[in-house]
């Protein structure tokens, strides 16, 4: 049997976890356990070999991440996504299992400080579409041509 | 920015609150595909905004795995993931509550924890420090996934928090089962430490587990209120059992003495003892032995400490035998 946790190499250790109240047996090699078990007691024990085991089951293909040169295939074995870009290059492989994960839920916590600056321009674009249509409902061509030239302006700093 | 000095509430039960958060920068592939120079590129990046940061170059000691001392590097791994230590960073605090990895299983892991259970503050820590880095470069980030991590389980808020609690008198009355069915519906996680037997020492661990589509506010008030609900249970188990004062007095003297004079001690056994002293120890039974150096006695230990310390690999019974002198000293 192969380690669960790193998928490397020959398993020589059991471990017994209670996990949510149901025991569960983890078969790990002698480095995996030695990290996992004797180094840390607390160390929490990381679900990458359950993805990669979701993962096996989609459909497999010779894609090649053009960023990081990942194979679908190094994905699945290791359990790790390769880089950013693989989320974008294997987004058919991957959302499924991401869906099983967490669902349809989309990200509403924290955002560093470039991504908002994007929703900032988002936003702001949002609100002069709507000032623009009802400028033009109320006949006001001269003020909506110059927030048409604002809009466009701000839609080109985004590309 | 303040240090951890001070604890969180109930020592007696909680060990510890810890808090990850887990970030990459863009443009580089993540570490499980990283080349040596894009390791080093990255080292440097995070080196430089360290040493140009007043707080982080004051409180927290860079430690190069490459370059380390033993001592060093048995000290810093405690922070890692990895077991591999080759070509990472660590920087962390002198008593290592608060800490950041460089080139572990993402690009930076910031932590920090504290004794007794403070979530807020845990967090507020590791939050000053990602709001540091990402004053200096950008991370890799998706509008709707959130954070982008090298496991697709932790997208979203990439934040993991949780709380080690010491919860005899609830496994004791075979109160777990139905607890631990309950935390699971609450979307949390509780798992027992690693174990060979199922006399585990009642320490179990509860984390988050949801980290897309909430907040991290959320996601740590969340965690908070279930382990204070599980606290108050806890209390009211230790005061039913304490019912029987001699009876638990001798299970909790009884192990003491064994901790205090056996010459050989595996693992599972000393989990065990562990246990009811700590039980002990918490409800005043025993008042002679301080409760941080008691627990402090989990880190010391452990089969991997052992054999740093000795320097050597041992086999099973002169680590049973080293293990038990190391617990001899610290109590007597
Ligand atoms: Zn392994
Ligand atoms: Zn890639």
């Amino acid at each position: 049997m192969i380690c669960e946790y790193c998928n490397q190499r020959e398993a020589e250790a059991v471990l017994k976890q209670k996990l949510n109240g149901k025991i569960q047996i983890i078969h790990l090699c002698s480095v995996c356990a030695n990290s996992m078990l004797l180094n840390n007691f607390f160390s929490d024990f990381s679900v990458n070999n359950i993805f990669a085991k979701n993962l096996e089951t989609m459909p497999k293909t010779k894609k090649v991440c053009s960023k990081c040169g990942a194979s679908f295939e190094d994905i699945v074995s290791s359990g790790r996504i390769g880089c950013s870009y693989c989320y974008d290059e294997f987004a058919n492989e991957i959302n499924r299992t991401i869906e099983k994960v967490h669902g349809k839920a989309v990200h509403i916590g924290k955002k560093p400080r470039s991504a908002k600056k994007i929703s900032e321009r988002k936003q702001l674009i949002a609100e002069y579409r709507n000032k623009l249509n009802k400028l033009v409902v109320e006949q006001e061509f001269e003020e909506a041509a110059l927030l048409r030239d604002k809009i466009k302006m701000l839609e080109s700093e985004g590309m | 920015m303040n240090q951890i000095s001070n604890y969180g509430e109930y020592r007696e039960i909680v060990l510890f609150s810890k808090i990850k958060l887990l970030r990459n920068v863009e443009n580089l592939p993540f570490c499980n595909r990283m080349t040596l120079e894009q390791k080093n590129v990255l080292k440097n990046i995070i080196t430089q905004i360290y040493s140009y940061n007043e707080y982080l170059s004051k409180y927290l000691t860079m430690i190069d795995m490459n370059t380390a001392t033993d001592d060093e590097k048995n000290f810093a791994k405690q922070a890692l993931s990895e077991q591999d230590e080759v070509d990472k960073l660590v920087f962390t605090s002198h008593k290592n509550d608060v800490s950041i990895c460089v080139n572990d299983i993402e690009h930076l892991t910031i932590q920090a924890n504290c004794l007794g259970l403070n979530l807020n503050k845990v967090y507020g820590i590791c939050n000053n420090i990602d709001d540091i880095f990402d004053n200096s470069l950008s991370y890799a980030f998706d509008e709707k996934k959130g954070y982008l991590t090298t496991s697709p389980y932790d997208l979203g808020t990439a934040l993991r928090a949780c709380v080690i609690l010491h919860l005899p008198a609830l496994e004791q009355s075979g109160m777990m089962q139905r607890l631990s069915a309950t935390i699971e519906k609450m979307g949390l996680r509780i798992s027992s430490i690693f174990s060979d037997v199922d006399d585990n020492g009642a320490i179990y661990r509860i984390s988050n587990q949801l980290t897309l589509g909430i907040t991290e506010k959320d996601s740590i008030l969340n965690l908070d209120s279930i382990v204070r609900q599980i606290i108050d249970s806890e209390i009211l188990a230790r005061n039913n059992l304490i019912q029987n004062r001699l009876q638990v007095e001798d299970s909790v003297f009884r192990s003491l003495g064994i901790l205090k004079y056996a010459r050989s001690m595996s693992i599972d056994e000393f989990l065990r003892l562990y246990s009811r002293v700590r039980l002990g120890i918490a409800t005043s039974i025993i008042k002679d032995i301080d409760l941080d150096k008691f627990d402090e006695l989990l880190n010391i230990v452990n089969d991997n400490n052992i054999c740093n310390m000795a320097k050597d690999r041992l086999s099973l019974g002169e680590k049973d035998f080293i293990r038990a002198k190391i617990i001899r000293e610290n109590l007597n």
